[in-house]
């Protein structure tokens, strides 16, 4: 369905006319993001180029009660850039200004169109980067991992996005302009900077983000163990926590994914072996080779095959490029695969991955792993084919009885990937009734009549049961008794 | 919170009011998600008859996980979607799978593709992606006519010149006359050029310098020995292509010098002819085959060990036969249509500077001039992306005495050349190059020494060169065979 002639007339007014596309193969290339489960296509897709622009577009649409969503880059993998409701779609690529940088406050200003790895590079002749690293950090955008709170495999000792941004400046549902936070390293009151970041695009659209930078490591030591079974990596993982010592990174790899990898990339790792666990430390100079020594010993102690050390940041960066695009790997085994990302308690992983192995036989769907086992973040991989409904209905089951695992064992339903459209339905798994008409009310506080991307992060009404009263009565109520003022 | 703006005219915070009835719920603005797009008119195609015979599984192992993205050219110019390899390969699986229908809609983005493959260096599935848009384009050219401007320009060319060298020694010569009258100067510069169409006048920039005489005709089945017996010795054949062969044929020469210093006997087969990369770009399938055939027959000679190309897009198609074939019609011989054939004959080929950087010993067994010089080296796509082809070439020019090679940031993005896209899509063109003169120019501030900047395909050397004169860089755009000859010694009387 295209656009109302009045409304994309205004539209166009504002935004020029190539930059308001509401033409069919538009519409079609949109259909999806990272998550390709759930195709649904967006009315239009806009491009604005600044924040003013951004501003009347979003008050053309709020006046009109259109719905509508930001997108970045479109690598999210729990549908939250999926135009759910046939909503307008706001593409924010041409936000790409970075800098300028300050190097004594260690902060840079970014717009979100950014691609995650150039903060990094921004950074690096000041000897600084940026920390959130997931693995599609070459083509991701800041906005995206602001809107997700995006980790990546260095989240073990350095925490997620929230940990590496102190100010946002945001445009609201209606079109209004705040600014959170600020280049001050705190600031008093409720923190919702934090609130903002991994509200995965329902809260407001981010035009301008300040990231907080690192000094590059003085050292980065990374090991590749091999291991006979995925029980002793995983037992490998809690006995290295237990002894005190926070690698970098701590990330495993099992048998399909090594397979996969080899096949396309190539990095060397044995074919032959149940799990590979990839142990970084980062840390001064000194004392990094007592610690790698250490790490060894607890390695080789808890069944490890074999302990490689990457000779130079030829081998370190041949060891990440494997690790971070293990997942296309796998297009080069299965057409299909569904990836989950669930947490749990680091000492629950042997047990949970062999359950995890049990769903996957019971429904004769293979899943394969590589994950951030350091903190505990399953990424469970579902192969399928895309072309058997009965499979894809099977991938569904799976994927719900690994997630209840998880809850079960009192872990969460994402890690990093977020909610989006994807889980949306366990959230009443995962929280009381409740809880979950609190997390609405916050809601809308700032996206009152949702039409900020309807249709994420909390059940829809039928498959849970509707919650009693519209969410917005009682922002208002709650609005009126406290008086507050956003 | 601190408030920015207040929106005009508006007194309270939110567009709320306290009367619930007024808090409408958004309109279903969209009533379902479309299933099948229409059909706009009886012309369109379904998926199954456009496909037909045409292997396009490999389009499956697009997980969609975006991560080519930032690498391709398009995408970051034009920031849309269907514009990046991911949004181009969702299109032709939603044309594969009857989806979609073959409408100019469709064609646009897919026709934007520069195909410089930077996606396939960045992708971690391994999709081939160059493979399925070209078979896609050879599919949609089957049904639907391209516009006059295009058969104009670029498939009435494409079939009278290329494969026929008598004519191309006569369109060179008439170039060259061109250029010595002053016309195409006087065209390129003078108000005049208002007047004519803009691809027109654009062209003239991207000129190369035709010299009106074949390389192959003059050297055809001579026998090249070499020049000294430091090296071992092997027969090598060398590929003339096709407007390399009657156009800047000093780079040709350097090439055919620089094999017979690298101990090679060297021969150049008159049956060769043009190795089809532009028709196969534009979605001709049929006359690049037979021109693949040439080809084969051409370097068959059971005693050569390798045939030597020095353009980057011509030595990715002749090592890419096997996939021009794949999509035969039915009635082909299955001796051409069989993988294996070409796959022996894709073995042979090998870049010039990958042949050179591969023979043990041939800086050492060489005299070279050792005046120091930084040199900025340029990676054309399909040499780094289409042939995998990048340690080898920067390890050879680092090599030799006196050099400092430096490699710009964006050495492995595309220049905008593309074969003959910089003429079909002037605009994107130009800006792909911006950015590629950006970093040329961030480079140079670091580096104000560089007085030379070598790329190894045709196509990016005439771009190059009309980029650095653009934006009036001091850099001597050349052939890396060029540079090597210019540094190589004369051999000891």
């Amino acid at each position: 369905m295209a656009l109302d002639p009045r409304v994309r007339k205004k539209l166009i007014r504002v935004l020029g006319s190539d930059y308001v596309k509401d033409d069919p193969i538009t519409c079609y290339s949109y259909r999806c993001d990272g998550l390709t489960l759930h195709p649904a296509e967006p009315q239009a897709v806009l491009y604005p180029a600044d924040r003013d622009q951004l501003v009347a577009a979003v008050r053309i649409l709020s006046e009109q009660g259109i719905s509508f969503l930001p997108r970045g880059a479109g690598t999210g993998l729990s549908g939250g850039a999926v135009p759910r409701e046939g909503s307008v779609l706001i593409e924010m690529v041409r936000f790409r200004a970075i800098g300028p940088i300050d190097p004594v406050n260690r902060t840079i200003e970014v717009e979100p169109g950014v691609v995650n790895l150039h903060v990094s590079h921004a950074a690096q002749p000041h000897g600084l980067y940026f920390v959130p690293d997931p693995s599609s950090q070459k083509a991701c955008s800041v906005g995206g991992n602001v809107g997700e709170n995006s980790g990546g495999p260095h989240t073990l000792k350095y925490g997620v996005t929230v940990n590496h941004v102190v100010g946002l400046e945001v445009v609201l549902p209606d079109g209004e302009v705040v600014e959170l936070g600020g280049p001050a390293w705190t600031t008093p009151g409720p923190d919702l900077l934090s609130l903002f970041i991994g509200s995965e695009g329902t809260l407001g659209i981010v035009t301008k983000i300040i990231c907080r930078l690192t000094p590059l490591p003085e050292r980065v030591h990374t090991m590749l163990a091999v291991f006979g079974s995925v029980r002793e990596a995983c037992e490998s993982v809690s006995a290295i926590i237990r002894a005190g010592i926070v690698p970098a990174a701590l990330e495993m790899i099992d048998r399909i994914v090594i397979q996969a990898i080899e096949q396309t990339i190539g990095a060397g790792f044995p074919t032959d072996a149940e799990a590979v666990l990839i142990v970084e430390l980062e840390d001064l100079r000194e004392g990094l080779d007592a610690e790698a020594e250490q790490i060894e010993t607890i390695l080789r102690a808890n069944g490890a095959v074999d302990v490689r050390q990457a000779a130079d940041e030829a081998e370190r960066a041949l060891i990440w490029r494997a690790r971070k695009e293990a997942f296309g790997a796998l297009g080069s085994i299965s057409p299909s695969f569904y990836t989950q990302d669930g947490v749990i308690p680091r000492s629950a992983l042997p047990r949970v991955l062999e359950r995890i192995l049990a769903i996957g036989a019971a429904h004769g769907l293979t899943i394969a792993n590589v994950f951030h086992a350091g903190d505990g973040n399953l990424h469970p991989l579902i192969l399928y084919n895309s072309r058997d409904p009965a499979e894809i209905e099977a991938t569904h089951q799976a994927g719900r009885e690994i997630l209840e695992t998880c809850l079960a064992e009192g872990g969460s339903l994402s890690g990093e990937h977020g909610i989006g459209l994807e889980k949306s339905h366990l959230m009443d798994g995962a929280f009381d009734e409740v809880s979950l008409n609190h997390m609405k009310q916050v809601r809308a506080v700032f996206n009152p009549r949702e039409l900020l991307n309807p249709g994420k992060i909390f059940p829809q009404p039928g498959r849970c049961g509707e919650l009693k009263g519209r969410p917005g009565d009682a922002a208002a109520q709650l609005r009126a008794k406290s008086g507050i003022r956003v | 919170m601190r408030r920015r703006t207040k929106p005009p005219g508006e007194g309270s915070d939110f567009p709320m009011s306290s009367n619930p009835e007024d808090i409408k719920p958004a309109e279903p603005v969209h009533e379902s998600t479309r299933e099948t797009p229409e059909r706009e008119t009886g012309a369109a195609f379904s998926g199954s008859d456009l496909y037909a015979g045409v292997p396009f599984e490999d389009v499956l192992q697009c997980v969609h996980c975006g991560l080519c993205l930032d690498a391709c050219p398009t995408y970051r110019t034009l920031g849309a979607e269907q514009d990046s390899p991911r949004g181009r390969l969702y299109l032709m699986r939603g044309l594969w799978e009857g989806d979609l229908s073959a409408d100019d809609a469709v064609t646009a983005p897919l026709s934007r593709c520069l195909d410089c493959r930077a996606c396939e260096t960045a992708c971690p599935s391994g999709v081939p992606y160059g493979q399925l848009l070209e078979k896609t384009r050879g599919v949609l050219a089957r049904h639907r006519k391209p516009g006059l401007g295009t058969r104009l320009f670029r498939d009435l060319p494409l079939d009278l010149l290329p494969a026929h060298t008598n004519r191309l020694i006569w369109f060179s010569r008439l170039m060259r006359l061109y250029r010595k009258l002053g016309l195409a100067a006087l065209i390129a510069r003078s108000p005049l050029s208002h007047l004519l169409p803009k691809r027109l006048v654009h062209a003239h920039r991207l000129l190369p310098n035709f010299s009106g005489r074949s390389f192959k005709k003059r050297h055809a089945d001579k026998v090249f020995a070499p020049l000294h017996d430091r090296l071992p010795v092997r027969r090598v054949g060398l590929f003339t292509g096709c407007v390399m062969d009657v156009a800047d044929n000093d780079i040709h020469e350097a090439v055919l010098h620089l094999l017979r210093v690298a101990g090679c006997e060297v021969v150049i087969p008159a049956g060769q002819t043009c190795c089809g990369a532009l028709q196969v770009h534009a979605g001709t399938r049929a006359a690049p085959r037979a021109l693949a055939k040439r080809n084969y027959a051409a370097f068959a000679e059971d005693s050569l060990s390798a045939v030597i190309v020095d353009a980057a897009g011509c030595g990715a198609q002749l090592k890419e036969y096997h996939h021009l074939f794949s999509d035969a019609p039915a009635d082909t011989d299955p001796k051409w249509r069989e993988g294996e054939r070409w796959h022996r004959f894709g073995a042979m080929v090998c870049d010039i500077l990958d042949f050179l950087a591969g023979i043990k010993g041939f800086v050492a067994a060489n005299r070279w001039n050792d005046a120091p010089l930084r040199l900025i080296y340029d990676a054309p796509c399909h040499l780094v992306h289409a042939q995998r082809i990048d340690a080898g070439p920067r390890a050879l020019l680092a090599s030799l005495p006196g050099v400092e090679l430096v490699v710009p940031s964006l050495a492995n993005q595309c220049c905008g050349a593309a074969g003959i896209y910089n003429v079909q899509h002037r605009e994107l063109a130009e800006s792909v190059l911006e950015a590629k003169l950006d970093d040329l120019t961030r480079t140079l501030e670091t580096q104000p020494e560089a007085t030379v900047l070598v790329t190894a395909n045709p196509g990016c050397l005439f771009q190059l060169r009309h980029g650095v004169a653009k934006r009036g860089l001091p850099l001597r755009v050349l052939h890396p065979a060029v540079l090597l000859t210019e540094r190589l010694l004369p051999e000891r009387a």
